[in-house]
């Protein structure tokens, strides 16, 4: 186990986008998934037990090992973010305005927008209905997890007293 | 075809396809995409160029985007798009699909190919050529809420500029603009304006056998009327028609006929 939980951290490491089961398995040549799921729990534990500044940990599928929010702060300049700062401008600007229509976001953000959306929706950070021959653009439940942020209400520009 | 003939197919002052000789060495692997001498290749440019008697800007061209797309296929080979996200100073930074062609994008359809095929040839080398993060590893971190406001408040601020400036030419587009109204048009070609004055200067020569007063040819007319007479005087004097004489600042201007003023 000790030798299967060591490949596994090693390639969650290796990048913060993270994996699935079968990726990891595949990655790995680790071929039976459960022992790759059972290294996965064992090491969340163990980042736990541990109580570094790290932490691995599963969503939607995706095992991923992270900096824990505490620790954030202490890592915005070494570390990317991991929204693009262009496709975090169209997010901050939907969450502003939802629900939007796409083609007011596009008018406003340029062409470009378009990609950002289909990351955007892609990363489960907003939803897209269909609203006639454009679609209508909200955030979602993981946005406001994400941000730690109360659900449904408007997010708008703190002022600056 | 050895890879010192390919740059000399592109230092070449003909219109050769060089995409088409580099995707044949490529694919017959007489070249390995990845280890191209760029070195070598920007020396030769240099060369080439000091040898040149006229400038030719097509081999500039045609050397920047070759070492361009040759510089994309080494870095794309020894996996270094990561490295080149972290440590880009673009403001906006590199979104995903950057390194690739959008649909919208033109892109020869050469070097299309000659691309797709590197990306083969990387798939089957990765692990020869990539190189090994042992000091950086670009990971990516959580972004947080005061960066999502700082996002929204850019956003925003985009959003004014963008708003001013298409009311700005809306605004534009409702003005009607008449040509008449701001320029007055000139009917009197300027050479004819030099010639008429010169007949009023011989005119008034011929009647008074002495200089002639700039006053008493321009008459009683206002200011602007007076300069659109001085500029036509000035140039005869230019050419040797009339002589100015002015004895002292602001006082009366006296034109003396030359010679071969009266041609």
């Amino acid at each position: 186990m000790e030798e299967t939980k060591a490949k596994v951290e090693a390639l969650l490491h290796c990048n913060s986008k993270g994996y699935t089961v079968d990726e990891i398995s595949r990655h790995t040549g680790i071929r039976k998934k459960g022992l790759v799921k059972d290294a996965l729990h064992h090491l969340r534990i163990d980042y736990i037990e541990r109580n570094g500044g790290l932490k691995i940990d599963e969503s939607e599928g995706i095992w991923k090992m992270f900096v824990k929010d505490a620790h954030v702060d202490a890592v915005t300049e070494a570390a990317r973010p991991e929204i693009d700062k262009a496709i975090l401008q169209t997010l901050a600007y939907i969450a502003h305005k939802q629900p939007i229509r796409q083609a007011d976001v596009v008018r406003v953000r340029s062409n470009k927008a378009y990609s950002h959306i289909v990351e955007l929706v892609k990363n489960g950070f907003i939803e897209a209905k269909k609203d006639g021959v454009s679609k209508k653009l909200s955030t979602t439940r993981k946005f406001y997890d994400y941000f730690d942020l109360p659900e449904g209400e408007p997010f708008e520009i703190e002022s600056e007293e | 075809m050895s890879q010192g003939e390919l740059f000399g197919a592109i230092l070449s002052e003909e219109d050769i396809k060089w995409q088409s000789i580099l995707y044949e060495l490529i694919r017959s692997k007489k070249i390995d995409p990845w280890d191209i001498d760029l070195q070598k290749f920007a020396d030769e440019y240099v060369g080439t160029i000091e040898k040149l008697k006229r400038l030719n800007f097509r081999i500039s061209g045609k050397v920047i985007l070759a070492a361009a797309l040759m510089l994309k296929i080494k870095t794309r080979h020894l996996g270094l798009d990561d490295f080149i996200m972290l440590t880009s100073d673009d403001e906006d930074g590199f979104e995903e699909g950057d390194f690739e062609f959008g649909d919208d994008e033109y892109v020869d359809p050469e070097e299309a190919k000659i691309m797709k095929l590197s990306n083969h040839i990387r798939h089957n080398t990765k692990k020869k050529y990539l190189i090994q993060h042992k000091t950086v590893t670009p990971r990516s971190r959580k972004v947080t809420v005061m960066e999502l406001m700082g996002a929204l408040k850019k956003a925003v601020e985009v959003d004014r500029r963008r708003e001013t400036r298409r009311a700005m030419i809306e605004d534009f587009e409702d003005v009607t603009i008449d040509p008449d109204e701001i320029f007055e048009v000139k009917t009197e070609r300027i050479t004819d304006r030099i010639g008429r004055i010169h007949n009023d200067v011989l005119n008034l020569h011929k009647r008074t056998n002495s200089h002639v007063d700039f006053d008493e040819l321009v008459g009683d007319v206002d200011h602007k009327e007076r300069i659109g007479t001085f500029l036509p005087v000035l140039h005869l004097a230019n050419h040797g028609k009339v002589n100015l004489i002015q004895e002292k600042s602001f006082d009366k201007i006296m034109l003396e006929v030359l010679k071969n003023g009266g041609d």
